[in-house]
């Protein structure tokens, strides 16, 4: 069967018809945007966008500066209320950060050493820090400051690393300005860094009476705990929220400590290598984190496990086993050190002990 | 008259027309592709594929003159020469209707490449677990909008985009007793506290854009970033003018009150509402095990349409998108910070001509295997015969 015929495709009507198709569809084409008016309904979530801001987060703390020459003042982000990068004489532009951190219960040392791990530079004791304080002024008051340098080329592979942080504790608030970058370009904006930090002010007044200070800066409050029956609570030390014992017949063999920090509390990496130096192991890169990590369920919030063994300053068998807990302005640090075989009967109850957990608000 | 047009038809619908469509098509894919490393992916897919001509400035000339077809012209043109060849010399018999179905499927392609590009948006949705949101945000496309907010209820909304605002001519604002008066714009910057080389006092009269300087930026191609633009208007009510407002997404929200009514202003990402809701109730990202290399991103979300009162959670997961509303949402980043509440970004794609390629290739298959089966079949056919 033979279904050819003559086409109505050939006639000129067609074509005219198909000039009209193509002259549509490129109507279609040329189609702009134009202003569009709509209704929605309000939103009640918090919204990021208004985090976007000039910097001037309405009633967070903030700081009032003169910037130095040649400064470029950038966005901040995260727990950073002040940002600003140098151009560098060689690498990468320096970066200058401005951080508050309510609630800090852990020592001088602890901090200072999480920005040495920064740097790969080895810790140092509480006693040891008298020899690196320089005495600056912040505003009208009296801060800290630490100058460290790497030993090693870390930028690039070519350049040492310099971090200048500047510290001072105002009410339950620790303000922390770091200057990061190449060693030699940081060494030469030291003095600027120096003449900045006596220009700050520091404002906790809101600036928007309708909200809320977004970092707070009251103590952190203990959580209600169920704490196991063989745990003894011992008066913690300056930097611990609280501390238990877990004895046997003679003397405690593991111990519980819970500490908290401001914002992510230097970060997971540091925090971990923090542990890794009390049991004489060597630091672990970020991508040994997974190995090392697990998470953990606890109600309502996102939390992970570490577990690790070495040995303490004695040369004993110790094995840390901890938990993070993060929050929106906090994080917890749940650990319990001590013997192997104690930590291992006891690992179910401080996993029940950290879940169990309830916290203000 | 009749003579031309049978000339302009023959040309049209001449085979060498099709050769000669698809070795520019080749050269323009190549170019294409190479310019993306400088130009990034955006602004090469517009200036070689998604325009009629690629244009050229010589030196520093200030014209431009066109240097090479550019993709809707090259598809434009091989679309019509295909359908003209396929009219002029179609003859419906059985023998050719595996050729059919295959001229057909790609015609079918072409077009739904066509509309893909003309009706298609592509979006993000950002949200941290817990939130909740109802519209995406464009990737390239900004807006100015003024709200009023008076409602308790709900925000009624004026977008103006940014083509207008760049434009720097008085916007008259439809529904609405205002006018806007764009003073100054820029298509990037930087805003900054204090004076530094190059930034200009942003010559605001209102709000927090008074003491904002503005620095001028080169446009970025980047994939990783997006312009930032910021404008200087000012507001009219009538003749009266209510001030000036300096605008752009790296501020905070901005209010005015006019008549017992309150307004928001401001410079926002576009916006794509959807007629229902996505909240982030888990984000997951596993990773290979001793590495930081991503395994899978996985975001569980609960859709809520008012309208037709669904309520069901769904988990989207790499390569595994939903589905809803004419929309798809893609998993698309995940923040990897291993504490804290996690925040998951989804590409939104409206894309009312998806389904046109998978039914061209079926079309184009079908036309294939009819064709060869037919050629087979008579084949077969004339064997036995001899035999």
């Amino acid at each position: 069967m033979d279904l050819s015929t003559q086409s109505p495709c050939r006639t000129p009507v067609f074509w005219r018809w198909g000039a009209a198709l193509a002259f549509g569809a490129l109507l279609i084409g040329c189609k702009r945007e134009d202003i569009r008016v709509y209704t929605v309904p309000k939103e009640r979530e918090v919204e990021m966008a208004s985090a976007r801001d000039d910097g001037e987060e309405p009633g967070a703390p903030h700081i009032h500066y003169k910037m130095p020459a040649g400064w470029v003042e950038g966005r901040p982000g995260g727990i950073r209320v002040a940002r600003f990068s140098v151009p560098a004489k060689q690498g990468p532009e320096i970066d200058v950060s401005v951080i508050p951190l309510p609630g800090i219960t852990a020592s001088k040392a602890d901090v200072v050493n999480l920005w040495r791990d920064q740097i790969k530079l080895g810790p140092i004791k509480e006693d040891e820090l008298g020899g690196i304080i320089e005495r600056v002024k912040i505003g009208s008051e009296d801060g800290e400051m630490f100058d460290m340098v790497s030993a090693n080329a870390m930028i690039e592979d070519r350049f040492k690393a310099r971090i200048l942080v500047a510290m001072l504790g105002q009410g339950q608030t620790t303000w922390f300005f770091k200057m990061t970058g190449e060693d030699a370009s940081v060494r030469e904006q030291r003095p600027a860094f120096i003449e900045f930090l006596k220009t700050v002010t520091i404002d906790y007044s809101s600036h928007a009476a309708e909200s809320g200070p977004r970092v707070t800066s009251a103590p952190p409050s203990r959580p209600a705990w169920q704490v196991p029956t063989n745990w003894k609570e011992v008066p913690p030390s300056q930097m611990l929220l609280a501390k238990f014992v877990v004895p046997d017949a003679s003397q405690p063999k593991a111990e519980v400590t819970v500490s908290v920090l401001g914002g992510d509390g230097g970060g997971l990496l540091a925090n971990i290598n923090r542990w890794r130096r009390q049991l004489k192991l060597e630091p672990v890169e970020t991508e040994s984190l997974g190995k090392l990590t697990t998470p953990l369920d606890v109600p309502g919030r996102k939390a992970i496990l570490v577990d690790m063994s070495g040995q303490n300053t004695n040369g004993q068998p110790t094995r840390i086993y901890g938990a993070i807990l993060p929050e929106q302005e906090q994080t917890w640090f749940y650990k319990m050190t001590g013997d192997p075989q104690i930590v291992q009967q006891q690992t179910n109850a401080f996993v029940q002990f950290v879940q169990t957990a309830k916290y203000g608000n | 008259m009749d003579k031309l047009l049978k000339r302009i038809i023959a040309v049209i619908s001449s085979l060498r027309l099709t050769v000669v469509c698809l070795a520019i098509a080749m050269v323009l894919v190549f170019v294409g592709t190479l310019a993306q490393v400088d130009e990034g992916l955006y602004q090469a897919q517009n200036r070689y594929f998604k325009s009629l001509w690629i244009w050229w400035s010589p030196g520093n000339a200030t014209f431009k003159i066109p240097v090479f077809p550019g993709g809707y012209l090259v598809g434009g043109v091989l679309l019509v020469n295909l359908i003209a060849a396929h009219i002029k010399r179609f003859e419906l018999s059985r023998k050719k209707i595996g050729i059919f179905i295959i001229h057909s499927g790609l015609i079918l392609l072409l077009l739904g490449q066509l509309f893909t590009d003309l009706l298609s948006t592509e979006s993000a949705l950002q949200f941290t677990e817990g939130n909740s949101k109802a519209y995406s945000e464009d990737f390239h496309a900004n807006e100015v909008v003024l709200i009023d907010q008076t409602d308790a209820q709900q925000d009624r909304v004026i977008a103006v985009p940014e083509r207008l605002i760049a434009s720097q001519k008085d916007v008259t604002l439809p529904s609405s007793s205002f006018n806007l008066r764009v003073k100054n714009y820029w298509p990037n910057t930087d805003l900054l506290k204090e004076a530094a080389e190059g930034a200009v006092a942003s010559g605001a009269t209102e709000d927090v854009g008074k003491a904002v300087f503005v620095r001028s930026k080169p446009l970025t191609a980047k994939m990783d970033e997006r312009n930032l633009p910021a404008a200087v208007v000012e507001v009219q009510a009538g003749q009266k003018s209510l001030g000036s407002w300096l605008i752009s997404p790296l501020l905070r929200k901005q209010t005015f009150r006019h008549e017992n009514k309150e307004y928001e202003i401001g410079f926002r990402f576009a916006r794509h509402y959807m007629p229902f809701s996505l909240s982030l109730i888990d984000a997951q990202f596993d990773e290979y095990q001793g590495t930081a290399i991503p395994k899978n991103y996985s975001s569980r979300v609960r859709v809520e349409n008012p309208r037709t009162g669904e309520d069901r959670q769904v988990l989207i997961k790499m390569n595994e998108p939903l589905r809803y509303g004419g929309l798809t949402f893609f998993q698309f980043q995940m923040s990897t910070n291993r504490v804290g509440p996690l925040s998951s970004t989804l590409q939104v794609v409206r894309n009312p001509s998806w389904l046109t390629p998978y039914i061209s290739c079926v079309m184009v298959g079908l036309g294939l295997m009819v064709q060869f089966l037919s050629h087979l079949v008579g084949f077969i056919k004339r064997r036995s015969t001899t035999a």
